[in-house]
């Protein structure tokens, strides 16, 4: 018994040791350009540190003096796919980018977090940012983003975003959800499980109350007499089904969600400066 | 009528076979005797017999003593001359009055006298003390059955087993299906291939047992398998003394139809375990012709137990050789949701928990 309650200890706290480990090592600020100092560098990840683990999503902060030709919103898009952006095995997150190529600050949104910033909200940060970008004080910028983002994520997703309460992802899993009755129904399903998984254990333990039969076909089986003499494998029929598959459709802040590389939704707005 | 009571050469005490020394020992002079010199003792006793019945046919009683010999299942001790109660099928047993082990050789005659035996391995201490092992290693068990209750009855009986061999040819037929899935654009497809398949196989059993006793609960002693036969040795009754024998009142085919059930499903197991590449098999049609059976009558060794808790009557049933134990213990209901309970509220914890912090 001792031993069993030490084993499930040590499972949690495992489980925990390596979810806060892989937060810590994250780099929120890849500032490509430089045009943020030291000093902000270390304040911006920081927060983006903290908000990341409040909500559950994923922050980074990128800046960037060339965009390989590509749009801000290309170029956004690919950097969050190609580094493999996410928080945990979601794709949740959100990515700031200040490109110095086009000139243009991006604001780039992925899965859930694509709810919570639908068009109007996603003009209502850029209108917030944008005077600092037209002082070059690209530092306070991000700050004033994270400021936003901590408001926006706080507030929850807005009334009238086009699926909200609809989390499920184009590949069929389910993220958890803040909302109550989300976690109810989880917790009513874990109960469930819970408790078919205790009905099988206490089954098997009631079967190996009594003395057990462990003779097999081949306890009284002479060794190597069993032979197959013959064998048939006759095709004689095949059946195909079709079945369509269905693919969710764009579902973030309108005309600005677009389908990225990663497969998840997207959205996300932007404007030059 | 005669029954043998094995006595020692040295003090005229009885012996008894043990299971843990495998030779005999008198409790009395402590003198230990082998193999062999308990067969000169048996060669003495077969020769003083003969003469026996010779002076019988001088007297020409056979006929009356026939008579006796079918009806009688009254004995006189050996040792104490007190009457010996049995019934029909009992080969070896104890005197009621001064406890010797008694023998009764007729019911061990003829059609009747075993090929071969096993002896007893277990001794009746390790028999208990293997089966309060057993009962400990039980999460379900009530917490004081192996303390509270009460062993009523603990007697070590060599069982009469028929042990059959033989050839076996099968068929079986049926249906099988492979399914496999991909995508083209937007449409999933899912092809199911059916086939009919069909193996024929031959195999040669060996020593499948099957009780001979009414007596047995068929069940029970089939639980009690395998016995190892490597163990097995020509018989001979010294190995009975101090343990109760049975004779068989099934033969061997009254207990064919089990053996052929038996061989039946091993036959269909094996080639059915043939049947490779499939998603999804199901025999329709088994068929199965046994040839050149052949049965020999043996006698295994069985510890039964009787345990009396809580007015209720347990048997349990000891493979002799191995230690193995069959029979239903009772389930204590407080013990079963008590890990009931444990085990669904940590499988709940674990889920929530990652299911709200880390998923």
């Amino acid at each position: 018994m001792v031993k069993k309650k030490i084993l499930f200890l040590s499972f949690i706290l495992l489980l925990f040791g390596f979810a806060t480990a892989v937060i810590a090592n994250t780099e929120f600020v890849f500032d490509q350009a430089n045009l943020f100092s030291d000093v902000e560098k270390v304040e911006l990840q920081d927060e983006a540190n903290r908000l990341s683990e409040q909500f559950q999503m994923d922050i980074r902060i990128v800046t960037t003096n060339d965009s390989e030709g590509k749009s801000a919103r290309q170029y956004a898009s690919d950097f969050y796919d190609q580094n493999g952006f996410g928080y945990g095995e979601t794709e949740d997150g959100i990515l700031y980018l200040i490109d110095m190529d086009n000139r243009e600050v991006y604001i780039f949104t992925r899965d859930r977090i694509v709810d919570y910033f639908p068009d109007t909200t996603v003009e209502e940060v850029l209108d917030h940012v944008y005077p600092y970008l037209t002082e070059e004080a690209f530092g306070e910028s991000a700050k004033a983003f994270l400021v936003d983002l901590e408001q926006v994520m706080s507030s929850g997703i807005p009334e009238g975003s086009t699926s909200s309460g609809n989390y499920a992802q184009s590949d069929g899993s389910y993220s958890t959800s803040p909302s109550q009755g989300e976690i109810v129904k989880e917790l009513l399903l874990y109960l469930g499980i819970a408790i078919v998984i205790g009905g099988i254990s206490v089954g098997v333990m009631a079967m190996n109350n009594r003395g057990r039969s462990s003779t097999t076909a081949h306890t009284y089986l002479d060794s190597n007499s069993f032979k197959v003499t013959k064998k048939m494998d006759r095709h004689y029929n095949t059946r195909v089904t079709r079945q369509k598959i269905q693919r969710n459709s764009s579902g973030g802040g309108g005309g600005s969600s677009f389908s990225g590389g990663g497969g998840g939704r997207s959205g996300g707005g932007g404007r030059g400066f | 009528m005669g029954v043998i009571v094995y006595k020692c050469i040295n003090c005229g005490g009885p012996l008894a076979f043990k299971a843990d020394t495998q030779n005999w020992t008198c409790d009395y002079c402590l003198s230990e005797f082998s193999e062999e010199d308990v067969k000169k003792f048996i060669d003495r006793e077969r020769a003083e017999e003969e003469a026996e019945t010779s002076e019988q046919s001088l007297h020409h009683a056979k006929e009356l003593d026939q008579e006796f010999n079918e009806k009688a299942t009254g004995y006189t001790c050996s040792s104490c001359g007190a009457e010996i109660v049995t019934d029909d099928t009992t080969a070896a047993t104890f005197c009621y009055y001064c406890h010797n082990p008694t023998i009764i050789p007729r019911q061990l005659e003829g059609e009747y006298r075993p090929e071969m035996v096993i002896p007893f391995k277990i001794d009746r201490k390790k028999a208990e003390e293997t089966f309060v092992k057993w009962c400990k290693s039980k999460p379900l068990l009530p917490k004081f059955f192996t303390s509270n209750s009460q062993l009523e009855k603990l007697s070590g009986i060599y069982v009469p087993f028929w042990l059959f061999d033989s050839n076996t040819t099968g068929k079986i037929e049926g249906e099988a299906r492979r399914v496999r899935s991909y995508t083209i654009g937007d449409t999933r497809y899912t092809e199911t291939k059916y086939y009919k398949v069909m193996r024929e196989g031959k195999a040669i059993f060996r020593d499948v047992p099957a009780d001979g006793s009414k007596k047995m609960d068929d069940k029970l002693m089939s639980i009690l398998e395998p016995y190892d036969y490597r163990d097995l040795t020509d018989f001979s009754m010294s190995y009975l003394s101090g343990f109760f024998a049975e004779k068989y009142d099934m033969n061997q085919n009254d207990v064919y139809g089990r053996i052929s059930n038996i061989l039946r499903n091993n036959v269909g197991t094996l080639l059915e375990g043939t049947i490779h590449g499939y998603n999804w098999v199901s025999v329709q049609d088994t068929n199965v012709k046994l040839s050149n059976v052949k049965a020999k009558y043996v006698l295994l060794p069985v510890w039964m137990f009787t345990y009396q808790f809580k007015g209720k009557t347990y048997i349990f049933a000891m493979n002799g050789q191995t230690g193995k134990i069959a029979g239903d213990l009772p389930i204590s209901f407080g013990r079963a949701s008590k890990w009931f309970g444990m085990i669904s509220a940590s499988v709940f914890a674990i889920l929530s928990l990652g299911g709200l912090f880390i998923w």
